[in-house]
């Protein structure tokens, strides 16, 4: 074997996110016969996010699939990658992915050392509430909502009328529990892996956003390495981005049913629900497009594939 | 990892203090496994260890600790014990053991609660005829109950570390501090007995009730921080504010003890205490990352299961270990080094993490009080100006008190489960 | 560090360099307890909760450990095993406290290289919710390293120049206040 790389992340086995690692690196290995070993380190045994984004800014952890929202903090531009309703589903999200504007944004994430190869997926957002279920605007009114406190979410979420209260992720089920917060807005399966059912018990299927994650590669690294091996790698991220997307569209319906089981009331957003959270929405889009060219080329074309 | 292990027991045999210990470790194994590239990890990491909203409770407990100290509750808590358990045989001593217990209702360190009861009651011990060693023994023992009894430092370390409740932690930790307590009560009692240490005279149920009023709103703070986090107003770190906030009224306002120079030396000593803590969690989490690339857990969980697959074995190995640790580390270094090896050996065993948590904390509690390195047996060497090993040798028959109490906790989970199970969730 | 071993316009640099630092240290711990409070105060008072406050005191408690731990050190707050050093006769004693000195300022001059390079290749980001570039927060290390660094060749230095090891509590920086 010619290269080993080591592949860093901050999700558990069971997260779509570990998948889209085991899928590459699985790519990887058939199409370079052997010769790269992709090691993958999951559930942050080489730290959290920042950590991994840091790791491989600095060349200390060669490869990351990590969540996207933080990287925005680099790049504004990777901020399309979560405006709300401009993706609706998982096929049209698989489509975007591998589109030339997608593209275009995790180029610019070279001018920090690190080089984009795949946007993979961790799960469409919903949201997830200890009260009654959610089904209005109005039932959003002064929710004490667990959002991660970037600019793009609080937008959103001031948008619709909730208190958006920034917690710890490892909080997110004691804050349920105690009352500390009355909702959380996250994908389905962090639902059934951290267990939040058993503190909060209502879903409305906002599906609002989607929860990108970036495969990311130190950039000298990337440079140094043969022209082939490169090929290799924008390859296998290429190939196994739409498998993996489809992949986590399957496991979402079947955790409906595990979820249901579990005596979690499942409620699928009104289609005048949507339309008026994608009205409340309209403004905080058209802001972030307006705010950068790669922004506005990406919105654009998600909303040509919707028409 | 041969390189960290001579490095990490050379610096420690030449007196470095430990936190630099464990970054020349780290250092040192970057630059002889010819990792050089790492060495840009040593500061990211030590950043991202100390980037934790749940840590912060500790600096802001500790200050909580320290304003109830200086607004003069020590006496105060003295005084109540005093009124409960001063007339049996030993009184003084008596009141030395559940002064720290109640202490320990405030401050979230060992070593606090040890400087503390040592500074106010080791001049009374002597005077009433105690050996003095044997007093500054029973006081740094005892003191090790503080981060038994909520808040607690150790705890929330853990929780943060391991991913475990926090406030089920906090409730888990009095039935074990209570017993140690008792136990140590009950040894107390029986030198008194055999060395004829004095009684004091008993106290009627209105000075009781007094002595308890005048000390009444330090008794409440547990109670405060139990209930705000479990009414869901506050998380754990916040809970250490409304504490921080809660101890400057009751020490400014009901015991008018706060002056601005006093303030100023309480919130300094906090940034030093603090500071410290925060530079041993991030070398520890550049270790950390060392172990992850060298996939230790693993390891050592493969290495306990080779030796036995008994449950019950794999426990006492793990108890010896972490003792063993103790012996040279201290609970934070502890904590940092082993929590994520103890999980994977956790999640095999099927064990309770709140109850392999206070286990874990329990050992490395002990560790305060075993030489060569006990925290607690230092800080009362300097109270007391006697020598360490004087001290350490009356201190060693309630060490093996204290390891009586950990077998009951590790043998039966309910001792430290029932009660978080009661109260919390 | 103890200001009669100076010449005077040292002392009163010393005294001044700890005027600041103690300054800094109580107004990041009062700024802590005071945004912590605000934090739930907004929270179940207000009901809006504010989305910097986490942000902030994380990064503000990481600032006063750097501002803080030379002055710690200096004040005897980090404690070492040393049991075994005080087995050996008080002049190899001496030789080896100060070699590990040695090594401390050699790691800690090393790591505040390294974390110049960590601040300044992260300099591209901002904080997640308060607009403060990453940079001005990540060089806290290399800054928490470099005061270190000081204090610990200041104690080699006064160390090697007394020839004896001096009392703990002799390193102590003459308190401003009171
Ligand atoms: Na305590
Ligand atoms: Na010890």
């Amino acid at each position: 074997q010619d290269l080993t790389l080591t592949l860093g992340h901050a999700v558990f086995e069971s997260h779509p996110l570990h998948d889209a690692a085991v899928r590459f690196a699985r790519e990887v290995d058939e199409r370079s016969d052997g010769s790269i070993k992709i090691d993958i380190f999951p559930a942050r045994q080489m730290g959290d996010v920042k950590e991994l984004m840091e790791g491989v800014q600095l060349g200390t952890v060669d490869m990351t699939v990590n969540s996207s929202s933080a990287l925005a903090t680099l790049t504004p531009a990777v901020d399309a990658f979560q405006l709300p309703y401009v993706m609706r589903g998982y096929a049209e999200f698989a489509k975007m992915a591998v589109s030339p504007e997608a593209e275009a944004i995790m180029d610019a994430l070279g001018d920090h050392g690190m080089i984009g190869l795949g946007l993979y997926e961790g799960g469409q957002r919903h949201f997830l509430s200890t009260g009654d279920t959610v089904t209005s605007m109005e039932g959003f009114k002064g929710l004490k909502t667990r959002v991660a406190p970037t600019k793009l979410f609080l937008a959103v979420w001031n948008a619709v009328g909730v208190n958006p209260t920034p917690m710890a992720y490892g909080e997110i089920y004691s804050g349920l529990e105690t009352g500390a917060i009355d909702a959380v807005e996250i994908n389905l399966t962090s639902i059934e892996s951290e267990g939040l059912y058993e503190a909060a018990h209502n879903v409305t299927l906002t599906g609002h956003y989607f929860w990108p994650g970036i495969m990311l590669i130190n950039k000298d690294l990337f440079e140094g390495l043969t022209e082939e091996q490169q090929t290799i790698l924008r390859e296998s991220a290429r190939a196994s981005v739409e498998p993996q997307v489809m992949a986590v569209a399957d496991y979402d319906e079947e955790l409906k049913d595990t979820l249901a089981a579990k005596g979690v009331t499942i409620t699928e957003a009104s289609d005048d629900f949507k339309a008026q959270l994608e009205e409340a929405w309209a403004p905080v889009v058209k802001s972030y497009a307006d705010s950068d060219p790669l922004i506005a080329a990406f919105v654009e074309k998600a909303q040509s594939l919707q028409d | 990892m041969i390189w960290l292990g001579s490095i990490f027991f050379l610096t420690l045999a030449m007196g470095v203090p430990i936190a630099f210990v464990l970054g020349l470790s780290a250092m040192g194994y970057f630059i002889f496994t010819d990792n050089l590239r790492f060495l840009v990890a040593i500061p990211q990491r030590m950043f991202a260890g100390q980037d934790s909203f749940v840590l912060l409770a500790i600096p802001l407990f500790i200050l909580a600790g320290n304003l109830m100290d200086v607004g003069g509750l020590t006496q105060r808590l003295v005084g109540f014990a005093n009124s409960l358990v001063g007339r049996f045989r030993g009184g003084l001593s008596l009141t030395a053991v559940w002064g720290s217990f109640l202490f320990g209702g405030v401050s979230g360190s060992a070593a606090a609660d040890a400087a503390a009861l040592g500074t106010v009651l080791t001049p009374d011990l002597k005077r009433q005829g105690y050996h003095e060693d044997y007093a500054a023994a029973l006081i740094g023992v005892s003191s090790i109950m503080a981060p038994l009894v909520p808040p607690s430092i150790a705890m929330i370390l853990y929780g943060a570390l391991s991913g475990t409740s926090i406030s089920k932690l906090f409730v888990a930790g009095i039935v074990p501090g209570a017993l140690l307590a008792v136990i140590l009560s009950a040894y107390a009692v029986w030198i008194a007995g055999r060395r004829g240490y004095p009684k004091l005279p008993p106290m009627g149920l209105a000075e009781i009730v007094r002595a308890g009023v005048n000390c009444a709103p330090v008794l409440l703070l547990p109670v405060i921080i139990i209930g705000g986090i479990r009414g869901g107003v506050v998380t754990p770190t916040e809970a250490a504010a409304v504490a921080v906030v809660y101890a400057l009224i009751v020490a400014g306002l009901w015991y008018r003890a706060l002056s601005l120079p006093r303030l100023r030396r309480v919130f300094l000593s906090t940034a030093m205490m603090s500071a410290t803590i925060y530079l041993l969690i991030g070398f520890a989490h550049v270790l950390s990352l060392i172990f992850a690339m060298e996939r230790l857990p693993q390891t050592v969980v493969t290495a306990l299961n080779s030796v036995s697959e008994n449950k019950w074995v794999i426990l006492l190995m793990v108890n010896l270990i972490l003792l063993v640790l103790g012996m040279f580390l201290d609970t934070v270094g502890i904590l940092i080094l082993t929590v994520p090896a103890l999980m994977a050996i956790g999640q095999q065993l099927g064990m309770d993490p709140v109850h392999l948590g206070v286990i874990v904390v329990f050992n490395c509690l002990i560790g305060f009080a075993t030489p060569p390195v006990g925290l607690c047996l230092y800080v009362m060497s300097g109270v007391t100006k006697r020598p360490i090993e004087k001290i350490s040798l009356h201190a060693l028959p309630m060490v093996g008190l204290a390891l009586v109490v950990l077998a009951v906790i590790t043998l039966f989970p309910q001792v430290v489960l029932f009660l978080p199970n009661l109260l919390v969730h | 560090m103890q200001a009669r071993d100076l010449p005077p316009p040292l002392t009163r640099f010393v005294r001044g360099y700890v005027a600041i630092l103690e300054t800094l240290l109580i107004s990041g711990v009062a700024a802590v307890v005071v945004i912590a409070t605000l934090q739930v105060f907004f929270r179940y008072v207000v009901g809006a909760s504010l989305s910097w406050s986490e942000e902030a005191l994380r990064y503000i408690m990481i600032w006063i450990t750097s501002l803080g731990l030379g002055l710690a050190y200096s004040r005897g707050e980090m404690i070492g095993m040393e049991l075994l050093v005080h087995l050996l006769p008080p002049r190899a004693a001496l030789v080896v406290t100060q070699a590990g000195r040695v090594l401390v300022l050699a790691m800690m001059l090393t790591i505040a290289w390294y974390g110049w390079k960590f601040a300044w290749k992260t300099r591209g980001g901002t904080a997640t919710a308060i607009p403060v570039s990453m940079f001005l927060i990540h060089i806290s290390v290399a800054v928490g390293s470099l005061l270190v660094a000081l204090h610990v060749a200041a104690t080699l230095v006064l160390t090697f120049c007394r020839g004896t090891e001096p009392r703990s509590t002799e390193f102590h920086i003459p308190e401003i206040a009171e």
